[in-house]
């Protein structure tokens, strides 16, 4: 049966996909650092992970997938801000226009929304605070520790 | 007490939401990369105007309109010609004119001219030139070192100790006077300094090289994302969505 992550990897692009396709064992390896870090026996490291590492690494890639595309909008959005503060409309990649009415942009908009809806939907949201995969990782296994989800 | 992630279901939306937004998700991993690049370019330019420097964007004739393009026009590419492309030419009293120039060709430190060649195309360039010698460059010819002001470096990856001994390497080549301690007391800050981007994280190997370059006092920057590139430059009102959030990656990066 295929994984959350490999579900979520298998529908983007070839580009996207290579750029988070090492996301899971990075994930792995910050998870077991931070279960050894709170003094977890190797067994019980062993036990947890076999338990909740598909669903911290789904986690960690779809909020990792939502926050670049939210970088992504930023900096398309800040260069034109900047472009037009020096009286151009914008700037140009191939036979994309990226202006303030650029519809591809108001597309990448709607999407990164979507997803964003959809995080909130399965409470992935929840553990999306920080910037780094270290801090979405610690989140979820404050909660699961802590025993605030089972 | 909430529930857990149900993983089947959420990998199965999201993977609907992918696959129903195919041609946006497609187009985004096409140009994202250049569009990181392009607001770089554009945030460097940001950065000498709100130092009283004043900006002209100079675009290239638009082949069909025989008008200069009325959106910037980067080279996202090593080849072509550096007068096809936009640029910024920026003046201030007192300070010769320069440029911002995007993948401009630039010879290295030590290259004393004859062949072999040595030279790199720098992502964000900014030059000393006077208007218009760059015109009729090929998109082989490089403009000699003692012209280059400063650099920028955009890469679409996470930053490991590597690549940023790799910028280092690069610093090295183009400006290693750079490479000294020149960040004490009050430094001269009338360009901004050397800089990698990279678009991803600084993971803590390359964390802790930027730790001692800092303590040797470097005249670089390095910057992790976007947030922590408008925050450097000190870009007026644009905050990104997440910059609320964000924490502080370890830098206290800032150009000068």
């Amino acid at each position: 049966m295929a994984t959350m992550s490999h579900e979520i990897l298998s529908s983007l692009p070839l580009s996207l996909r290579r750029r988070f396709a090492s996301l899971d064992k990075y994930t792995k390896e910050i998870a077991d650092r931070q279960l050894e870090d709170r003094n977890l026996t190797k067994k019980r490291r062993r036990e947890f992970l076999r338990d909740h590492l598909v669903g911290i690494q789904g986690a960690v890639l779809a909020i990792s997938v939502c926050r670049y595309l939210e970088d992504g909008i930023a900096a398309a959005e800040g260069a034109i801000t900047i472009a037009r503060s020096l009286n151009v409309d914008g700037f140009t990649v191939g036979n994309t226009d990226f202006s303030e009415k650029s519809a591809d942009l108001a597309q990448w908009r709607e999407l990164h929304s979507a997803l964003e809806a959809l995080l909130k939907e399965y409470a992935i949201d929840h553990y999306a605070t920080g910037r780094h995969a270290w801090d979405h990782v610690s989140n979820m296994l404050k909660a699961l520790l802590d025993g605030k989800v089972d | 007490m909430a529930k857990w992630i149900d993983t089947a279901k959420a990998g199965d939306a999201i993977k609907k939401l992918f696959g129903d937004n195919k041609q946006t998700i497609s187009h985004f991993g096409q140009t994202v990369n250049q569009v990181f690049e392009a607001f770089t370019f554009c945030a460097v330019i940001k950065w000498y105007e709100q130092q009283q420097w004043i900006i002209e964007i100079v675009n290239p004739i638009d082949g069909k309109t025989k008008k200069p393009c009325t959106l910037v026009k980067l080279k996202f590419s090593t080849r072509g010609r550096p007068s096809s492309y936009s640029y910024a030419r920026c003046t201030k009293n007192g300070q010769p004119a320069i440029e911002v120039r995007h993948q401009l060709r630039v010879s290295t430190r030590h290259y004393r001219g004859g062949y072999p060649l040595a030279n790199v195309c720098l992502d964000v360039a900014i030059v000393q030139i006077d208007s218009g010698d760059l015109d009729h460059f090929g998109t082989d010819d490089a403009i000699p070192n003692d012209r280059l002001v400063s650099f920028g470096e955009a890469k679409h990856m996470s930053a490991y100790a590597e690549l940023v001994a790799s910028f280092i390497g690069m610093v090295h080549e183009m400006q290693p006077q750079r490479l000294k301690r020149v960040r004490r007391g009050n430094w001269p800050q009338v360009h901004v300094a050397p800089f990698l981007y990279v678009s991803g994280h600084l993971y803590s190997t390359a964390k802790g090289i930027y730790a001692t370059i800092q303590r040797r006092k470097y005249d670089i920057d390095i910057y992790s994302d976007t947030v922590e590139l408008a925050k450097g430059f000190k870009l007026p009102k644009h905050n990104p969505p997440a910059a609320a959030k964000a924490p502080a990656v370890g830098q206290s990066g800032g150009g000068n």
